[in-house]
């Protein structure tokens, strides 16, 4: 019977992660498609997507896993919008750094990080809903493919 | 000709087998059992629909000039004008989930005239193709592709696409549900990556300065802009009407009791549409236990999904507007001018030369997105609409089945907005320009007076709204309709 469980959750939390994860490395990487379009330095473009698109990929797939281990609720927004309250700050500051690195090789964290990291934590409740939405959506998907 | 004062008061007849709901001189309705509400706490939903015509220039344009202008103090306005189109969704929505008929039915069951106010107003003000232009310019600036080419394009996909879908409102809203989750997450990103801490605290302190209201907006120039912004804080026009339709075919309350329009492909599946709504027993507790939960479920809606992302989103697109003016004076003096296309191309150069170029093209993305969502929802509402209409109260239109119909309107909306494109001017008229910004923002005022009159004549006493609810829609159609003749009396100019 244990088998069967697992044998069953098995691809079901795959999904799960693997939805999570493109939502945020998504997120970061339009950003970095589009800039081809404007002709600038493609490896740069490339390197500002990944620099976000990796952190909030990350995070994304943190989020699944929680959710999958019953820790964090998705029926519950306060729940949502409190791990992304988190997540999202984090992952700016890592693209920030980050980038700085991958282009001048030395980091480059925002002046006021205190101020950075409070302002990030604000606009996260908007990142939150549009994660939650998009990951519906796409948990919708999936299910109608597997059924 | 019906009238107000003929219009018989409703009452529940007939044996046990065969009871009726009476409303109105129109087919009385079969009393039928209520679905069981889904789960209040959700994400899927018709609302998705009201968010992708709602969230459009007023939100990414019109509200963020309007901050730059006066100050973010000015936005208490917006949360006004938001706040107000959130009850009016919840009140549109207890006609629909009670009756699973449109608006526009229950205004004919009051006074048929007032049914096809609305379907006049819907052609005069919706067949011009002119909301493409924004979105297709946003466009037109990344890829070099003319707007009117991309626009004709759209025109045809969007037929094409609600045509082959076997039921369109499935497609759709999976679809639009997709293009605002990337909206909502996207503009967040954007904004944190150019916005300031200082930004968003001034814009969400803005949303409470009320009474706040500068000599500068009274002026001839700017009261009926801040009027026609206001009406479109939301949705605008006669969106809210068809978000009812939306309803009824995404099976909420009695609708689950009605079929779904088809897209040409899948017609010949298509049910027959009954020639009226159904009722449910408001006597029966445990019917009116079923109805509390939809009403938890709406709600719920309105305030979650449909004032918070809208909330939102202009609160992303007012701190990109003020990053953009803080970073070059020059966008500041072009956003206030009104040049909208060259306020937005400037928004995205001054995010260019701040040390982010890629957000030039990420930032008109974004406008090229809400005009893909609006037109997307916008013709789909607007054949729904007329076909609904149409096929009710059009003698012998009965003969056609509901998707035809639907597709006649759809076809004609298309051919007649790509003749407009090539031909004639995108926004309509010049000199009708005036009297299609005054309907639609009459039709607000209109409907909200609608809605008094439906939902406290037409349904039965225990559904019908309270004394709050009924003076907040009170309250709208003064709001509306007050400052609309305010604006033309005293600067004898209709809306901005």
């Amino acid at each position: 019977m244990t088998t069967t469980v697992n044998k069953t959750r098995s691809p079901l939390l795959t999904d799960a992660v693997v939805i999570g994860t493109l939502i945020g490395a998504g997120s970061g990487l339009i950003a970095g498609g589009l800039v081809g379009l404007l002709g600038m330095s493609a490896l740069h473009a490339l390197l500002g997507g990944l620099a976000l698109a990796v952190p909030l990929g990350l995070a994304g797939a943190g989020f699944e896993l929680l959710a999958a281990a019953g820790v964090l609720r998705t029926s519950v927004f306060a729940a949502v919008a409190l791990y992304w309250l988190f997540a999202f700050p984090l992952a700016r500051l890592l693209h920030e750094v980050l980038f700085g690195l991958l282009v001048s090789g030395r980091p480059t964290p925002p002046d006021d990080v205190l101020a950075f990291l409070a302002f990030q934590g604000l606009v996260s409740m908007g990142y939150a809903i549009g994660f939650l939405w998009l990951r519906e959506r796409l948990a919708l998907y999936r299910m109608r493919r597997r059924s | 000709m019906d009238s107000q004062q003929e219009t018989p008061t409703p009452t529940i007849t007939g044996t046990e087998n065969e009871r009726v709901w009476k409303a109105g001189r129109l087919d009385p309705m079969p009393i039928r059992e209520l679905p069981d509400p889904p789960p209040s706490i959700h994400l899927l939903g018709p609302t998705v629909f009201l968010v992708a015509l709602g969230v459009g220039m007023g939100e990414s344009y019109m509200w963020p000039r309007l901050v730059l202008v006066f100050g973010p103090e000015i936005r208490w306005l917006f949360l006004i004008g938001v706040t107000l189109q959130a009850f009016v969704m919840l009140e549109m929505a207890r006609y629909a989930m009670a009756t699973g008929e449109s608006i526009f039915f229950g205004a004919a069951r009051v006074f048929k005239p007032l049914m096809w106010f609305f379907f006049t107003v819907a052609i005069l003000v919706y067949i011009w193709p002119g909301h493409l232009s924004a979105g297709a310019a946003a466009f037109e600036s990344i890829s070099g592709i003319p707007w009117t080419v991309t626009a004709c394009v759209v025109l045809v996909l969007v037929g094409i696409l609600f045509s082959l879908a076997k039921v369109i409102y499935n497609v759709l809203e999976n679809l639009l549900g997709l293009l605002i989750g990337v909206l909502v997450a996207g503009t967040a990103v954007v904004a944190s990556m150019v916005g300031n801490l200082a930004d968003l605290g001034s814009t969400l302190a803005g949303m409470f300065a009320f009474g706040y209201l500068p000599e500068s907006a009274m002026s001839e120039t700017w009261f009926p802009i801040l009027v026609g912004s206001i009406a479109f804080a939301g949705p605008s026009g006669m969106q809210q009407m068809w978000y009812t339709l939306h309803l009824r075919d995404s099976g909420a309350g009695m609708g689950a009791h009605l079929p779904q329009v088809r897209g040409l492909r899948g017609s010949g599946g298509e049910e027959k549409m009954p020639s009226r709504g159904f009722m449910f027993d408001t006597e029966n507790p445990a019917e009116m236990k079923k109805w509390k939960g939809w009403r938890r479920w709406v709600t719920f809606d309105a305030v979650l999904l449909f004032w918070g992302i809208t909330m939102l989103v202009t609160i992303s697109f007012t701190v990109l507007a003020q990053a953009a003016a803080r970073q070059n004076p020059n966008v500041g003096a072009l956003i206030e001018s009104g040049e909208r296309e060259a306020s937005l191309n400037a928004m995205a150069d001054s995010f260019a030369s701040a040390g982010a170029p890629v957000l030039h093209n990420v930032f008109l993305g974004f406008i090229a997105l809400i005009g893909i969502n609006a037109t997307l929802g916008l013709f789909d509402s607007f054949s729904r609409g007329q076909a609904d209409m149409t096929y009710h109260f059009i003698p012998g239109a009965k003969r056609f089945r509901m998707s035809h119909l639907y597709a006649g309107f759809l076809w004609g909306v298309i051919t007649f907005g790509i003749l407009i494109l090539l031909f004639g001017p995108a926004d309509g008229p010049g000199a009708i320009l005036d009297l299609l910004a005054f309907l639609s923002t009459f039709a607000m005022g209109a409907y909200c007076v609608v809605l008094l009159l439906v939902n406290n004549l037409m349904l039965p006493k225990r559904i019908r709204p309270s004394i709050v609810q009924n003076l907040v829609i009170g309250f709208g159609a003064v709001f509306y309709l007050g400052m609309l003749i305010f604006s033309l009396v005293r600067f004898g100019v209709v809306v901005g």
